[in-house]
C-alpha cells in the first residue's frame, strides 16, 4: 500500500467512526481488501448478511461484518442498504439514506478536497446566456486533439483492456 | 397526395417501439403542411447533416470558451483528450472530430456540444477520486453527442420559439444556416438543462462506454454519490443541480439497469489520475 493510500484510508476511518451505520447486503458479493475491483477478496458475503458501514471511497463503502470473527473490507455501494434507524430518515428512495450517510463528511475522506479556489470564479447561468464566442480559444483547444494512436498508447500505459458490451435497456 | 399522407399517419398510429413520438397529437396535425413536407421529398426522420451538426457544436464550444477559459496547462488538456478519444473509439461515432477541454472554473459541471466538443470543469475534476470517475463523466457527455440530445433540443426550441425549421435549413445548401441564433438557443440549454430522459439515457450509455474502454463501470455512480453527498446547498454545484435530475434519482435508475448487466471488473487508475489532479490543485 502506498503511504498516500494508507493516509487516505486512515482519514476515511476517522471520518467513518462518526458515521458508522448498520446495513444489509442485498446481492451476494465479495468483500475486498481495497476499494478496487482487482483487490483480493477478504470474504464472500451472502444476501441478507448484516454489515457496519464505516467509510467511503468513490463507489465503494468500507464495511465490517457483524459477528465473530468480524471481517473488514470494501463492498460496492449498490450491494448494500441501510437498516435500522440509521441514516437521516429522509428515506424516500432506496438510496437516499445511504447517500445521507456521508453528507457533510464528504470532504474529510476524499483525496485532497477542493481547497485551491482563490482567484477562480464560478460560472452562472447568466454568464452562459450572455457569452460571446471566442474563436481563438476554440482553435487553441482544437490543437490539443488526440488521435487513435495516442489514445491506444494512453490505454496501454494504464493496461486498459477493451471489452465488447451492449448498451443497457432503460428500466421498465 | 392527401391519401398518401393519411395512410402514412395511420401507419404512425401503430405501435412503433423504436420511436417516441412524444406529444404528437394527430388531431391537431396540419395536413396541408404535412403534404408540403412530404412533397418536398424529405424523410420524416432525416438527420441534420453531420457537417452542420459539427458547425453548430463548434459555435457552442466557442461561446462556452467565451464564458470560461481553458485551464492553461497543455499537458492536462492533452490528458483529457487522450482519455476522451480512447472512450470515443468504443462508440458508434468514433470518426467525429472529438475534442475535450478542462474549463477553468470552480463550478462543478460538464458540457457536451453537438459533433464532439466535450468539457469538464476544474471544480468537478477536483472532486473525483480516480480516472474511472473521470471516464464516467466524459462518457456521459459522449452519450449526449452520440444521441444528438443537444442538437435535437435546439431543433425543437428553434421551431417552438422562432418557427424555424432547422432541418430544412441545414439540408438546403443555398439557404443560410443561422448559426448565431442557433448557438444562442444552444447556450440557453446549458443554463436550463436538457430533458431528464436525455440525462438518464446519457448515464446508461456512459457506464457502458467506460466499461467497454476497460474502466470500472462504477465510476459514474461514484461521481453521483459525491454530488449527492455534497448536496444542492454547495454553491459550486447549484448550476448542475438546477439543470440535471437529482443525483439520487440517477443512482436509483443506474442501480436497477446495471444490476447483473455489466462486468464487476475494470481499472480505476488512481496513480496517473492523482498526478494530473495534483497539477490542478497546484493551480497550473
Amino acid at each position: 500500500m502506498k503511504p498516500g493510500n494508507f493516509l487516505a484510508g486512515l482519514l476515511l476511518l476517522v471520518a467513518g467512526l462518526a458515521v458508522a451505520q448498520e446495513g444489509r447486503i442485498t446481492t451476494a458479493s465479495a468483500l475486498r481488501q481495497a476499494p478496487d475491483p482487482a483487490a483480493a477478496v477478504v470474504a464472500y458475503l451472502k444476501a441478507g448478511q448484516a454489515v457496519t458501514i464505516t467509510g467511503r471511497d468513490g463507489s465503494w463503502l468500507q464495511a465490517r461484518t457483524v459477528g465473530e470473527p468480524a471481517q473488514k473490507g470494501w463492498i460496492r455501494m449498490f450491494d448494500v442498504r441501510l437498516t435500522g434507524n440509521g441514516g437521516a430518515g429522509r428515506s424516500a428512495g432506496t438510496f437516499s439514506r445511504l447517500l445521507d450517510l456521508f453528507r457533510g463528511d464528504e470532504h474529510k475522506g476524499a483525496p485532497g478536497r477542493v481547497t485551491s479556489t482563490i482567484g477562480i470564479r464560478g460560472l452562472t447561468a447568466e454568464e452562459l446566456r450572455t457569452a460571446r464566442a471566442d474563436l481563438r480559444a476554440l482553435r487553441q483547444m482544437e490543437r490539443f486533439a488526440s488521435d487513435p494512436r495516442r489514445a491506444l498508447h494512453f490505454a496501454d500505459e494504464a493496461q486498459l483492456r477493451a471489452r465488447r458490451l451492449g448498451y443497457l435497456e432503460p428500466a421498465p | 397526395m392527401r391519401g398518401l399522407v393519411l395512410a402514412l399517419l395511420i401507419g404512425l398510429t401503430q405501435p412503433v417501439p423504436a420511436f417516441d413520438f412524444g406529444e404528437l397529437d394527430l388531431r391537431k396535425l396540419d395536413l396541408d403542411k404535412a403534404v408540403k413536407l412530404i412533397s418536398k421529398g424529405k424523410e420524416a426522420f432525416a438527420e441534420v447533416p453531420q457537417a452542420r451538426e459539427i458547425e453548430l457544436g463548434r459555435g457552442m464550444a466557442a461561446s462556452l470558451l467565451g464564458a470560461v477559459p481553458l485551464v492553461p496547462d497543455p499537458g492536462l488538456q492533452r490528458y483529457v483528450n487522450d482519455l476522451g478519444h480512447w472512450l470515443a473509439l468504443h462508440t458508434e461515432r468514433p470518426g467525429l472530430p472529438w475534442r475535450f477541454g478542462i474549463l477553468d472554473t470552480m463550478t462543478a459541471n460538464a458540457f457536451a456540444t453537438p459533433g464532439g466538443h466535450v468539457f469538464v470543469t476544474r471544480g468537478l475534476l477536483l472532486r473525483l477520486w480516480n480516472e474511472a470517475e473521470l471516464a464516467g463523466v466524459l462518457a456521459h457527455e459522449i452519450g449526449h453527442v452520440l444521441r444528438r440530445h443537444h442538437l435535437r433540443a435546439v431543433q425543437h426550441r428553434a421551431r417552438l420559439e422562432l418557427g424555424m425549421d432547422v432541418l430544412s435549413m441545414a439540408l438546403e445548401e443555398r439557404s443560410g444556416f443561422p448559426l448565431d441564433r442557433l448557438t444562442g438557443i444552444g447556450m440557453e440549454l446549458y443554463a436550463r438543462g436538457l430533458d431528464k430522459g436525455d440525462e438518464y439515457e446519457a448515464d446508461r450509455l456512459g457506464v457502458v462506454i467506460a466499461a467497454r474502454s476497460g474502466y470500472d463501470p462504477y465510476g459514474l455512480p461514484g461521481v453521483l454519490y459525491t454530488l449527492a453527498a455534497s448536496g444542492a446547498q454547495d454553491s459550486d454545484l447549484a448550476l448542475m443541480f438546477s439543470t440535471h435530475p437529482s443525483p439520487q434519482s440517477r443512482l436509483e435508475r443506474l442501480s436497477v439497469v446495471m444490476a447483473g448487466h455489466l462486468p464487476e471488473t475494470g481499472a480505476t487508475v488512481r496513480s496517473r489520475f492523482d498526478r494530473y489532479r495534483a497539477r490542478l490543485e497546484e493551480g497550473h
